[in-house]
């Protein structure tokens, strides 16, 4: 199990179109993914319950990662929140 | 036990079990039988992948036409769909409650959503509400099938029942199987709406105005309302449910009561001779109309063969067959038929409200003539058989009835039909009663719609349940119209009905009667104790009291001038003595 902590640098934050690309990235690796923001912890694979986070410029994301595919997992969607979402 | 208190619109006690309709959030609430839990699952399945497919659609749409940023949006909902939290959470709410699909996605999303209210309330998050609210919406019109599914539902469940809606729709009303049903309760309403008419009709108690009925009830509570206290009682006790007998008992007793007046006509005490015909909306309750002694149909409201036929189906032939059938029910009697009046405050939604004061009545047929020269083709067709009579809604000027009687002549000739059907004006707006005269002169009768009229002129809109007491069908204001209307009728010598909800209402009848109104079309069901009624009043008194209500200043002064009439007339329906005494043979 791999534990990585994000910032979220986008103006905008984790809104719906970035959410989704992250979904999108997630479904494409067999490792489950949680993302937890404080207390609460979502489905990584989850729009609605990134959604829920409200993360907001700033905000620090835990990314729990584990899975066959969770070392390549991690530093895909790593570097999709560090590249802001390619700006969606 | 919880007891609720509404209008009782509909006379008469039910019990049976609660099916609960919530149209606001266009749901129907339901437990399933544990077999009918995987058809339920793969209902909701099938809903999302239609809804699936509508999204990539627009979102291949809007890629190529605005462009592939705006496009992601849709893919933003395409993932909401695929989410665990909704369609997921929704099927598991299915298994573990046995609720049916409209139900646990309703459930589902109403989580989703007090968890968003919970965690943002900043405006940011307000965007993705709006997303999920969207794509709730796609999935729950996908679920909901072509037919109304309260329909199919009350064939499914064990009756009797008992159906409790937010807002029931009278095409809705229209399609359910009333042997069922025994009994309506309703958040909204007047006595009014149509759906109301149409239970009365059918002899449905009914209490509407109470307001969160359909939150309070759930599905399958047994209730037991009454139609004349306005009361719904929630798990009543076996006290409520004797207390009920009784009275079930005794308006089946007083609904006797007029029976040995059937084969004497109705006429007052002083023996002025009054006609009642019946109302009919479902052209099968026609039997009905004969046995309560009706002397005719006088205001058939066709609209309802709209809401509830196939579409499509209701064709020149299917309606032939059906006024034909009428004719042969009441034969030798008259059959008023009044052409589609389709726009008639269907609902209370805004498109109703501009549906009573748009396209409407004969404004629809100058408008789009299609539907209503098939309607006139299979009207004069008809005609052959018996003493058909066409009656034209919502006409509001004499020009506006010249250029559709032209119409219906030019059908006539172009057929080669009877070109002497009588056709008659409604008169249910300020307009036409004002230019009453003008009407009289042109039309073959007069009818004079109260509903609409007293809706008009006092500007209450009578599906609003707010006004509901300001709805005063005896304001001077509507006296004095109806006064204009019943002086033209008499000048022009032409036959003159008053077929609103008033003219049900003894009280109110007798002040018809003293203004000069002598026909009256009414809820079939109201025809016996009518006659009782009438056997009450004396035409001059009431004449002398009608004048004076004319110069009255308020609803309430009316009243007040009314109240020895309606004691005689309670007096009268009331006494334990035998209806028909008293009864003057000539």
């Amino acid at each position: 199990m791999i534990r990585r902590e994000v910032v979220v640098t986008n103006a905008l934050g984790l809104h719906a179109r970035a959410a989704a690309k992250f979904v999108h990235l997630a479904g494409q690796f067999q490792s489950r993914i949680g993302v937890t923001r404080g207390q609460r912890t979502v489905e990584g694979k989850s729009i609605l319950g990134l959604l829920l986070l409200a993360a907001a410029r700033g905000t620090t994301l835990v990314l729990t990662v584990e899975g066959a595919d969770e070392a390549a997992a991690v530093a895909a969607l790593t570097a999709l929140v560090e590249r802001k979402f390619e700006d969606a | 036990m919880t007891r609720l208190l509404g209008r009782g619109v509909s006379s008469g006690t039910a019990v049976g079990r609660a099916v609960v309709a919530v149209r606001d959030a266009r749901d129907v609430r339901y437990r399933l039988a544990a077999s009918g839990v995987d058809r339920e699952r793969q209902r909701l399945r099938a809903a999302r992948d239609r809804a699936h497919q509508q999204l990539e659609e627009i979102s291949s749409r809007v890629a190529r036409t605005v462009g592939p940023a705006q496009a992601a949006i849709f893919a933003a909902q395409m993932l909401m769909l695929d989410d665990p939290l909704l369609v997921s959470r929704a099927e598991a709410l299915i298994r573990a409650e046995r609720i049916n699909a409209d139900w646990a996605l309703q459930r589902a999303v109403a989580e989703l959503h007090a968890v968003f209210a919970r965690e943002g309330g900043d405006n940011w998050l307000s965007e993705r509400v709006a997303d999920l609210a969207d794509v709730s919406g796609r999935l729950r019109r996908n679920l909901r099938p072509a037919r109304d599914p309260l329909v199919d539902l009350v064939q499914q469940l064990e009756p009797p029942l008992i159906v409790v809606a937010d807002e029931l729709p009278p095409s809705v009303a229209a399609q359910i199987d009333w042997t069922r049903v025994r009994g309506l309760l309703c958040d909204v309403g007047g006595p009014t709406h149509h759906t109301v008419i149409l239970a009365r009709s059918l002899g449905v108690p009914t209490v509407v105005g109470l307001r969160d009925a359909t939150r309070l009830i759930s599905p399958g509570q047994l209730l037991a309302i009454d139609g004349d206290t306005g009361e719904a009682v929630i798990e009543p006790t076996a006290a409520d449910l004797d207390r009920l007998t009784q009275r079930t008992e005794r308006a089946a007793a007083a609904s006797h009561a007029f029976d040995d007046l059937r084969p004497y006509p109705a006429e007052t005490a002083d023996g002025v001779r009054i006609c009642l015909e019946a109302n009919l909306e479902i052209a099968e309750e026609v039997a009905r109309v004969r046995d309560a002694g009706a002397e005719g149909i006088g205001l058939y409201r066709s609209e309802f063969l709209i809401d509830t036929a196939q579409p499509g189906s209701l064709d020149e032939g299917a309606q032939v067959a059906v006024y034909k059938a009428l004719l042969a029910a009441m034969a030798p009697l008259p059959v008023t038929v009044r052409t589609f009046d389709a726009g008639e405050g269907r609902d209370g939604t805004v498109a109703g409200h501009r549906e009573r004061f748009g396209v409407r009545g004969i404004r629809a047929a100058l408008h789009d003539g299609g539907r209503f020269r098939t309607q006139i083709l299979a009207l004069l067709r008809a005609a052959a058989d018996g003493p058909l009579r066409i009656l034209l809604p919502f006409v509001t000027s004499v020009g506006e009835f010249h250029r559709t009687r032209a119409i219906i002549d030019g059908i006539a000739r172009e057929h080669g039909l009877r070109s002497d059907v009588p056709v008659g004006a409604m008169i249910e707006v300020p307009s036409a009663a004002l230019t009453a005269d003008h009407l009289a002169s042109a039309a073959d009768f007069l009818s004079v719609g109260t509903n609409d009229l007293i809706q008009y002129t006092l500007a209450i809109d009578r599906t609003d349940e707010r006004l509901a007491g300001h709805y005063e069908p005896q304001a001077p204001a509507v006296l004095r119209l109806l006064r204009i209307i019943a002086v033209a009728g008499r000048r022009a010598g032409r036959p003159l009905s008053v077929c609103g909800e008033m003219a049900a209402d003894p009280p109110l009848v007798a002040l018809l009667v003293g203004l000069g109104f002598r026909h009256f079309s009414m809820t079939a069901a109201a025809i016996p104790m009518m006659k009782g009624a009438l056997r009450a009043l004396d035409s001059r008194e009431v004449a002398r009291v009608a004048r004076r209500a004319l110069r009255a200043r308020s609803a309430d002064e009316v009243d007040l001038l009314l109240a020895p009439i309606a004691e005689a007339i309670h007096q009268r329906l009331h006494s334990p003595r035998p209806a028909a005494a008293g009864v003057s043979v000539r």
